[in-house]
């Protein structure tokens, strides 16, 4: 308790008097001391005293900077104390103008201002008592803080304030701040955002999506319905002004809530930015959130809009449109390799026929990618028109019927690769059923093509080959009967495949084989081995052949039998040698038996015909002579007989004696004329000075037996037989032409009848062994195989000529015996008449005989001309008219005979000489011959001196008119 | 790593008086210029800590104590003469 100063008493006051002068003074004395720069005195305590500057200068900055503070604030300040007292107001408190509720008079300095504000009335009346109540509640510590924001529109414009109270401070009772703010700019602010926002609200609950307006302050401008109910906001939630607590309730709906707090906080942080993004929510919602700043008209930051989508369906039809196309996708590749491994080429048209899908082997085989090749019409791809055309014409067939096309082509692609395809167009059908595109599918065939064009050319060939062959190729499947045609079989036998066919063949084998042909099959396709028989086979002249038959079967590769084919050869003719061989070895055998029995015979016949001598001699009665006579005939035909099978039997071993033709002829003689039938004249002509023959008599004996037999047996009817011998040279010329003879001297035995004459075939194979013309058993077809080879061993050669229904003519020439006394002079070849250059026209067919003929003359001095048949002749006497003095010409050529030639000659030139050459020696053509005028004639083979002497002769002659004699050399 | 020794200073102030805050400019300026990196200033409030001025015996403000290095040195006023804090301080070079 401080007392007044005047009741103290004095010594205290004094006492103090003079302290506070100590004071005064020292501290004067300290700030000399300190030269200003000290602030305060701490002393031992600790206690500061500030010197008299200091503390001026704190009152000063203190007041100062409060008051500066204050006056800075855009608001209205006062301060209170503990009872609500106005201590200090700043400026722009009770400033006019600012339209302050509690504007009373003055100040309100040292005024209680809790009861101004109770006692405000009119429209702020209610705001009054808040604010009284507010203050009261912070300066008895009941609350924290107290704020209070209100509308005071003037006439003019419109205000807002926000009235606060705080404490001013914490922790004791010391007063509080109040403070006015003027808000009406932000709340302006917030209208225009509001108003701004009008125009969205009109389409706010239209729209499906929710909208959400957040200010600067974080106050919830405004929320349409769609916002609630997209987030279920509870009631409470729903009509939070405070945006704060919705934010935190709405975090507590999504799922990933911390990335959503910092995302909204990073949003709220940046108020420029504008995002997009999804929410998912716990709820299993998908939400798309878009947010964005809203600007006022004056370019000013108002706030931000949040607006939400709801996009739980579309995320979800996105989901399936996702694993549908990632199915889709997955099935395509599938397919894509399916198709692409598969080595045919497959292909998709649509109606137009534009491609729709190629696989890559078919990419490939086109060299082209799919980008080049989609939607462009196969005309457009290489494909030459027609078969494009061919194609394209498919196709719409395919598009028209809905049926598919299988066709196969040859194509050469692009890239050069040839081949042979065959391709299916198949409908793709739609769930309706109609065609929606057409699928292709081609495969490449070239191999199998060509393996097939091989087949039917191996085939082909294999058939060639059957038929090519004579005998015949059958085959039959496994089971052995003829189910297919069988050519050969139906040309042989003359069956058809309608009666062959089964086991109707059958029917063609000689019923005597049936069984056994049938048997040995049967046996064979059963144990599939092969077959092989023999048995006759009916031909179409009713006769039977023998036939080998054998059959082999074909395996499969599984090894089993897939077919048979055999073949039958015809083995008659082997049969029938086989025949006669046997028949040979029999007769040989007979022979040598033979042999033994002749011996015996001739031993048997010897001492009768000795006998027949003795009584020939001893009696003298005709009779007896008669009979004796025809006893001695029969003994004699008997020797003969027993003769010829001697020598037979003793082959070819033969003797070389000079025989005497004559002797030998006469012999003949009487047998033939013994033996042969009546009707047969006989003729016989050996010249005087015949040669001898170097040989076996009994050997030539059978050649002109055989020969006149054969003679014989030609004239059932009767003619003439002749035989005629006589010496022959044979030169070099000859042997030419004939190339069996060696030249030298011979003895020709001409045996000719007129007979029935053989034909041209038949000639070739008359000395074959066992080859006739006579029927199985008459005669043995030995005969002139006898004679042949009896006729070789001599050294000689034979001749046939012969004419069908003129005659035949044999002729033997066998060597001469070298030195015979009746050997004529040597033929000087310088003898031989020549020639003077004359050209001489031969007509021969056979061209030897021109050449050596041709050669003959020329040596000869004669010129020569050549043609090979009678037209030629003709055609070069036409040509050569002048030149030719003569023309020699075979009688005995095909198509234009001798005869007819000759004819043709004389008709050109009547004076003609001609030569005939014949290499028959009978009657029938001489006649005719002389009546036309030619009467030279030469016998074939003629010799070089026969030939020269006939022309030598004819030549001479002044024409061929002059009789010339026959001449036979 | 500096072989100069680490200068720790303890500045006594009143509250925000004018010298008092005039010396704390200073000092730090000084140490600034004179002491990069290698200073401590603590500055002690007499007004919220009394009993420290008596602990160091300090009675007046602005008062300066070099703590480190040694010996200790006191300075009292606005230091506002650099010659004589580095004199003091014995930085002289």
């Amino acid at each position: 308790m401080i007392l007044e100063t005047s009741t103290l008493p004095t010594q205290k006051s004094k006492e103090i008097a003079a302290l506070i002068e100590t004071l005064n003074q020292t501290q004067k004395r300290l700030e000399e001391l300190t030269a200003g720069e000290v602030d305060s005195i701490v002393d031992r305590e600790g206690h500061a005293f500030f010197l008299r500057r200091a503390q001026e200068e704190l009152r000063q900055s203190e007041s100062a900077r409060q008051a500066a503070i204050l006056n800075a604030l855009p608001a209205q300040v006062a301060l209170l104390d503990a009872e609500g007292v106005i201590i200090s107001v700043n400026e722009s408190w009770g400033q006019p103008g600012t339209a302050n509720v509690l504007q009373g008079p003055g100040f309100g300095v040292g005024q209680n201002y809790i009861e101004i504000c109770e006692q405000v009335m009119g429209d702020c009346s209610q705001e009054g008592q808040a604010a009284a109540r507010g203050i009261r509640q912070v300066l008895e510590g009941e609350a924290g803080e107290f704020s209070l924001e209100y509308p005071c529109h003037s006439p003019t414009e419109k205000c807002w304030f926000r009235f606060t109270v705080t404490p001013v401070s914490s922790d004791h009772l010391a007063g509080a701040v109040v403070m006015y703010v003027n808000i009406s700019e932000r709340m302006v602010a917030d209208e225009q955002l509001r108003s701004k926002t009008a125009l969205l609200e009109a389409q706010l609950d239209s729209t499906l999506d929710g909208i959400l307006v957040v200010n600067n302050e974080g106050k919830m401008i405004l929320q349409n319905k769609q916002m609630i109910d997209l987030w279920n906001q509870p009631a409470d939630i729903a009509v939070e002004i405070d945006h704060r607590r919705r934010l935190k309730w709405i975090t507590s709906q999504v799922k990933n809530s911390k990335k959503f707090s910092e995302r909204v906080a990073q949003l709220y942080a940046r108020p420029d930015e504008i995002a997009r993004d999804e929410l998912e929510l716990i709820n299993g919602k998908y939400l798309d959130r878009y947010t964005a700043p809203v600007i006022g008209r004056d370019g000013k930051h108002f706030g931000r809009i949040w607006v939400y989508r709801d996009i739980t369906e579309r995320r979800r039809a996105a989901k399936e449109l996702d694993e549908l196309s990632i199915r889709t996708a997955r099935r395509e590749r599938l397919l894509s390799t399916a198709l692409a491994s598969m080595s045919d080429f497959a292909q998709i048209y649509d109606q137009s026929g534009h491609i729709l899908f190629v696989n890559q082997p078919l990419l490939d085989l086109w060299g082209l990618t799919l980008e080049e090749v989609l939607g462009k019409n196969l005309s457009e791809l290489g494909y030459a028109p027609e078969l494009a055309n061919k194609l394209n014409r498919q196709l719409q067939s395919v598009f028209e019927t809905g049926q598919e096309v299988t066709d196969e082509t040859p194509y050469t692609s692009p890239t050069g690769a040839t081949g042979y395809y065959e391709y299916i167009f198949s409908p793709a059908l739609s769930a309706e059923g109609k065609v929606d595109f057409v699928v292709g599918s081609t495969r490449d065939v070239t191999q199998r093509k060509t393996a097939e064009v091989e087949i039917r050319f191996n085939e082909q060939r294999y058939r060639s080959l059957v038929q090519a062959t004579t005998a015949i190729v059958w085959d039959t499947p496994a089971s052995g009967e003829f189910t297919a045609e069988q050519p050969g079989w139906t040309a042989f036998t003359g069956q058809s495949f309608e009666e062959l066919r089964g086991w109707g063949w059958l029917n063609a084998i000689h019923p005597e084989d049936r069984a056994e042909t049938v048997r040995v099959w049967s046996a064979a396709i059963a144990q599939g081995s092969s077959y092989e028989v023999e048995h006759r086979m009916q031909v179409p002249d009713k006769t039977y052949r023998n036939m080998l038959v054998r059959g082999v079967p074909i395996l499969g590769e599984d090894g089993a039998i897939r077919q048979w084919i055999g073949i039958h050869t015809d083995i008659t003719e082997r049969k029938k040698l086989e025949h006669q061989f046997l028949r040979a070895q029999r007769m040989e055998s007979i022979g040598t038996l033979a042999g033994g029995v002749a011996h015996d015979l001739n031993n048997i016949l010897a001492p009768i015909l000795m006998s027949i001598e003795i009584l020939k001699l001893t009696t003298k009665d005709p009779d007896t002579t008669e009979i004796l006579k025809t006893i001695e005939t029969s003994a004699k035909r008997g020797a003969d007989i027993v003769r010829q099978v001697l020598s037979f039997a003793r082959g070819l071993e033969s003797q070389r004696i000079e025989v005497q033709p004559k002797h030998l002829l006469g012999d003949v003689e009487s047998i033939i004329k013994g033996t042969f039938p009546k009707n047969i004249q006989f003729e016989i002509s050996v010249p005087r000075d015949v040669w001898t023959i170097e040989g076996d008599p009994t050997q030539i004996h059978q050649i002109l037996l055989n020969l006149s037999v054969n003679a014989r047996d030609a004239m059932p009817n009767g003619g003439k037989l002749a035989v005629i011998v006589e010496n022959c040279v044979l030169d070099e010329h000859y042997s030419a032409m004939n190339l069996q003879a060696k030249a030298g001297r011979y003895v020709a035995i001409n045996v000719s009848d007129t007979g029935s004459g053989m034909p041209q075939r038949i000639i070739e194979k008359i000395f074959e062994p066992f080859f006739t013309t006579k029927e199985l058993g008459k005669g043995t077809g030995l005969g002139l195989s006898t004679v042949m080879a009896i006729v070789k061993s001599h050294g000689g050669l034979i001749n046939v000529n012969s004419e069908p229904g003129k005659g035949t003519t044999f002729k033997v020439y066998l060597p001469a015996m070298g030195n015979s006394s009746q050997t004529p002079e040597e033929d000087d070849v310088s003898q031989l008449p020549r020639g003077n250059g004359q050209t001489v026209l031969v007509i021969d067919d056979e061209t030897s005989i021109l050449t050596i003929t041709g050669r003959t003359l020329r040596a000869f001095g004669y010129k020569s001309l050549t043609a090979v048949d009678g037209a030629e002749g003709v055609a070069m006497y036409a040509q050569n008219a002048n030149d030719i003095a003569v023309v020699v010409t075979d009688m005995n050529m095909p198509i234009m005979n001798g005869m007819a030639t000759i004819r043709a000659l004389l008709r050109m030139n009547p004076m003609m000489k001609i030569v005939a050459a014949s290499g028959l020696n009978v009657n029938g053509d001489a006649e005719k011959l002389a009546e036309m005028g030619v009467t030279n004639s030469l016998v074939k083979p003629y010799t070089a001196e026969a030939l020269l002497s006939a022309l030598h002769q004819i030549l001479k002659t002044p024409s061929n008119a002059a009789g010339g004699a026959l001449h036979g050399q | 790593m500096s072989r100069d020794p680490r200068f720790k200073f303890r500045l006594y102030v009143a509250g925000e008086t004018q010298n008092s805050a005039r010396a704390n400019a200073n000092l730090t300026a000084f140490c600034a210029a004179h002491l990069p990196h290698r200073h401590e200033i603590e500055v002690v409030d007499v007004l919220q800590e009394p009993r420290r001025a008596m602990a160091d015996s300090v009675f007046m403000t602005p008062t300066l104590i070099k703590l480190a290095p040694k010996p200790n040195r006191r300075l009292i006023g606005t230091l506002s003469q650099p010659q004589l804090l580095l004199e003091t301080l014995g930085l002289e070079t």
